[in-house]
């Protein structure tokens, strides 16, 4: 067993189990810290995949701001024990819901363990003008991520921005209280 | 050696399983939003997987893209459940249930 | 001056549009004005082609447009002026014109006086181009527009329930006529590929040859037609009812013009009928059996108008039975003379009615011999001229058929032709005894309606105004001098329409005589039973229980006989097809369906929760299911 299965192996588990952790804790305190486990071991998968830029990002974006988000929200409306107080009103659902998701699982995984070998097709591997390729294996490749992002991607790169300044407006919009109840 | 393709696809499967059932089962709309971020964050590892089983860093620039709109998602999402919970003072999704036949 | 014809259809056909489409706006002057005028003006135009026409013998044929071309069929909108046509015209709008004049006296106080006068207006227009057109398609248009017309103008107040009843009764019955001469058409198409008058009844000899099936099937759907136009038996029960229309509408359609439709037609198709013995020999039957019928049936009538509706079926009985022999002249001449005198009588009788502030019952009336002394000198006028006493017009027309069909029984020797002739010197008796007895009855004795008092509190029953005894006098003048022309020897109007329809067989010398002789008794000895049972001593309405005096009064029953054989089962029918077809089917079938749809979308609806967890699991479902369908195909 080599090193990399092993490390892979690894933060598959942690990955894995702080999913499990995300929806089983009854505390939206517990499950938010799990998301934020889970967010780092997927950063660790992008290492172990060469994506030093999208490890870095996913830490910065997810764990520092999206998951500060989060957090400031489950303290603010102290939420962490709304289900216990109210009764499930379609219980039968919390079966169904994790059958189906079972099922879903390992359809998945039945599918490419046994029948679907998902390998990298070898002309297209070979192509140039289909892929950006990553120049030098091993190394942070950065530098090709930064050339696809800023020539080949620069227009959905720059739409990127304009859904931000939506998003950002339409926060402001809902969060602020309107003037006619605040006048009450 | 170095770990296959469909190993990363069925770790990726099992974590968008297990936001799936988060959403099915968990009745607090913040959890549910974690969930939704989980499957999110789970096809964007298929996508690293197979940027680099190809070689290439065009799935790297999807998941960067994806990783954008998910903050714009959940900016925009925590404030429509705050705003839903200053007016209803609940924080339970079965409440919203207005819409019905 | 033959090609300003098509401006005599015109000139009605845009005082309809006018007073339809804005009459309500117009003053009463001015509709007037152009109801009348426009008549008028036609009236002209008519004279005006009878002396252009002159002694021409060829038909003048104006062809407006071509209508219809397919394959070698080829239809013109087109008008045919011949000698037939202008004595028509002459007939429809010079009476026309005369009943119009009277409408602005008698339909004064209508609230709907436009409209009476659009629609009467429409009605000149489609009889002209009954009478005009120069084919059998044209010629339907005008027969389907006087039904329509006449359907609109029984139904004129529309508010009474039996005057609309009435309308659908008239309706329907020319309905049956209209087929009948459709069908005539087809067949006609069929055999001669061509429906220019021209083309078929005026072309060469022989083209209808006796004896061939189709034509003799032809001139019986165009007899079928003429039955229900003319109201002949058995097709003759609309005419009584139609009496429910305004006495104008009576005069004009139902008495001088729409009714002899069917006698013209049976003129004009001289060429089929006569290459069909048994269609013209049924002819003579059905124009027999009408008089006769009709002649008793109005016997014991108390209402004014139905005793002259039966009346006029008796009269037209008579062309008929004249057009049977061969006689179309005579008939022709018979329907001038009658569209004077019947006019006249439904005229007197409208005076009548409007003097009594509507009623129609003559066992209210009596006595109205000095109150209305224009009515009753015309009603008595009319009255000797349909008995046929000499010198007034209806003797001359009337003894020209009766000669006719007496010297045609002679020269065939057939017995059937002898009884004919009795028939009509019976219901020429007949005719004379139900007339005065109308005169006695309503004009001689004591008054014995409800006393009529006005607000100065005296007896408010009084003459019409001018409007409505101009026009009377005007045809009481025509009832007495419009026999003339057709005296026996000279035949003025039979000579003028030989070229057209042929000479009518005519009595000579001593049967001559004979046979004048014969008439003038017949109507005498009529209006001498009249007199004896309804002046001589004074008349009070006893209800008689004999039975033929019961058959009489109820028109045979057949209006019952048609009403149990013929309406109740297709009622019968009808409910029972709703009853089946309709509530149980249709309906039944529908709220099934509904009450499925119903219930699926009961259970459907709960599917639609309000939890968007629930709708979630469906998305869940859904891939589920994408992905069974991978992996089983795998």
């Amino acid at each position: 067993m080599s090193a990399n299965i092993l490390a892979f192996s690894a933060v598959a588990a942690l990955a894995i189990a702080s999913g499990i952790g995300v929806i089983a804790f009854r505390n939206a305190i517990y499950s938010a810290l799990s998301l934020i486990v889970n967010l780092l071991s997927l950063a660790l998968f992008y290492l172990i995949l060469n994506g030093m830029f999208i490890a870095a990002a996913q830490v910065l974006i997810y764990a520092g701001a999206i998951m500060v988000l989060f957090l400031f929200v489950v303290t603010m409306l102290s939420s962490d024990k709304a289900e216990l107080q109210t009764s499930d009103r379609i219980s039968w659902q919390r079966l169904v819901g994790v059958i189906a998701g079972i099922i879903f699982a390992a359809a998945a995984s039945f599918l490419l363990l046994v029948h679907a070998q998902i390998a990298p097709d070898a002309a297209a591997q070979g192509s140039n003008n289909l892929f950006t390729q990553i120049s030098a294996p091993g190394s942070g490749n950065t530098e090709a991520f930064g050339m696809a992002l800023f020539h080949g991607f620069l227009f959905p790169f720059e739409v990127t921005s304009a859904i931000i300044v939506a998003a950002i407006l339409g926060a402001v919009v809902l969060g602020r209280r309107s003037r006619a109840k605040s006048e009450d | 050696m170095a770990v296959s393709l469909n190993s990363y696809l069925i770790v990726s499967a099992i974590l968008f399983s297990i936001g799936v059932i988060g959403v099915l089962v968990r009745r607090n709309p913040l959890v549910i939003f974690m969930s939704i971020e989980l499957m999110l964050n789970a096809v964007n590892l298929t996508f690293m997987a197979f940027a680099n089983a190809l070689g290439s860093v065009d799935g790297w620039v999807f998941v960067f893209i994806s990783l954008t709109v998910a903050a714009a998602e959940v900016v925009v999402g925590l404030a429509i459940i705050v705003a839903i919970f200053r007016t209803r003072k609940e924080i339970d999704i079965d409440e919203m249930n207005t819409l019905k036949g | 001056m033959l090609a300003y014809t098509p401006l005599m259809l015109a000139l009605p056909l845009a005082g309809f549009i006018i007073l339809g489409a804005g009459g309500n706006s117009l003053p009463k002057w001015l509709v007037n004005l152009i109801g009348c005028g426009s008549v008028a003006l036609a009236f002209i135009l008519a004279l005006t082609d009878f002396f252009a026409y002159g002694a021409s013998s060829a038909p003048y044929d104006i062809v407006l447009w071509r209508w219809v071309t397919s394959g070698t069929l080829e239809i013109h909108a087109g008008l045919l002026v011949d000698k037939l046509s202008i004595i028509m015209t002459m007939v429809v709008t010079g009476v026309g014109f005369l009943i119009h004049i009277y409408s602005i006296g008698y339909m004064g106080e209508d609230p709907a006086y436009e409209r009476f006068f659009a629609f009467m207006n429409f009605f000149i227009t489609a009889m002209l181009l009954l009478v005009l057109a120069d084919n059998f398609l044209f010629l339907l248009i005008g027969w389907a527009g006087v039904g329509l017309a006449s359907f609109l103008l029984i139904g004129f107040w529309w508010r009474k329930p039996s005057a609309v009843k009435a309308a659908q009764k008239a309706f329907v019955v020319n309905v049956i006529g209209d087929f009948g001469l459709m069908i005539a058409i087809f067949l006609l198409v069929g055999k001669t590929g061509s429906l220019n008058f021209t083309d078929t009844l005026f072309a060469r000899a022989g083209l209808f040859s006796a004896g061939d099936q189709t034509t003799t099937i032809i001139a019986f759907m165009l007899l079928i037609a003429a039955a229900a136009k003319s109201a002949q038996l058995p097709l003759h029960v609309w005419l009584p009812d139609a009496m429910e229309g305004p006495t104008p509408v009576s005069a004009l359609i139902h008495a001088a013009t729409m009714v002899t439709a069917g006698v013209y037609l049976v003129a004009r198709c001289t060429a089929i009928f006569s290459a069909a013995p048994y269609a013209l020999e049924t002819v003579g039957i059905m124009g027999g059996a009408s008089a006769l019928f009709a002649a008793t049936a109005a016997l014991f009538q108390y209402d004014i108008k139905r005793v002259l509706a039966y009346s006029t079926m008796s009269q037209l009985g008579y062309m008929f039975m004249a057009e049977s022999v061969g006689a179309n002249s005579a008939a022709i001449f018979h329907l001038t003379t009658h569209a004077f005198f019947k006019a006249l009588l439904f005229m007197s009788a409208g005076a009548v009615i409007h003097a009594l502030h509507g009623e129609q019952d003559m066992r209210k009336m009596g006595g109205l011999r000095k109150k209305l002394p224009v009515a009753f000198w015309s009603f008595l006028i009319g009255g000797l001229a349909l008995a046929g006493i000499p010198p007034f017009a209806g003797f001359w027309s009337k003894d020209a058929i009766l000669g006719a069909i007496f010297t045609q029984a002679g020269a065939t020797g057939s017995a059937w032709e002898y009884v004919l002739w009795m028939i009509g010197v019976i219901t020429a008796i007949l005719t004379g005894l139900y007339i005065f007895r109308l005169i006695f009855v309503v004009f001689y004795g004591s008054y014995r309606g409800a006393e009529q008092k006005s607000s100065g509190g005296r007896f408010a029953i009084h003459e019409a105004g001018l409007a409505m005894t101009d026009p009377m006098t005007a045809l009481l003048a025509l009832s007495i001098i419009g026999g003339f022309d057709g005296v026996p020897g000279v035949d003025t109007i039979g000579n003028y329409l030989q070229s057209a329809i042929g000479l009518s067989p005519a009595a000579q010398g001593s049967q001559l005589v004979i046979l004048l002789f014969v008439g003038v008794l017949a109507a005498a000895g009529g209006i001498f039973i009249a007199w004896q049972l309804y002046l001589a001593r004074p008349f009070r309405f006893t209800p008689n229980k004999n039975p033929l005096y019961q058959l009489f009064a109820n028109a045979y029953y057949i209006d019952a006989l048609y009403n149990a054989v013929i309406v109740q089962p297709i009622v019968q029918l009808g409910s029972g097809l709703n009853t089946l077809l309709e509530t149980w089917t249709l309906d039944g079938g529908s709220r099934a369906i509904a009450g499925g749809v119903d219930l699926l979308s009961r259970a459907l609806r709960k599917l639609q929760s309000g939890y968007a967890r629930n709708y979630a699991l469906s998305i869940v479902i859904g891939a589920l299911l994408i992905v069974a369908f991978v992996v089983l195909n795998h």
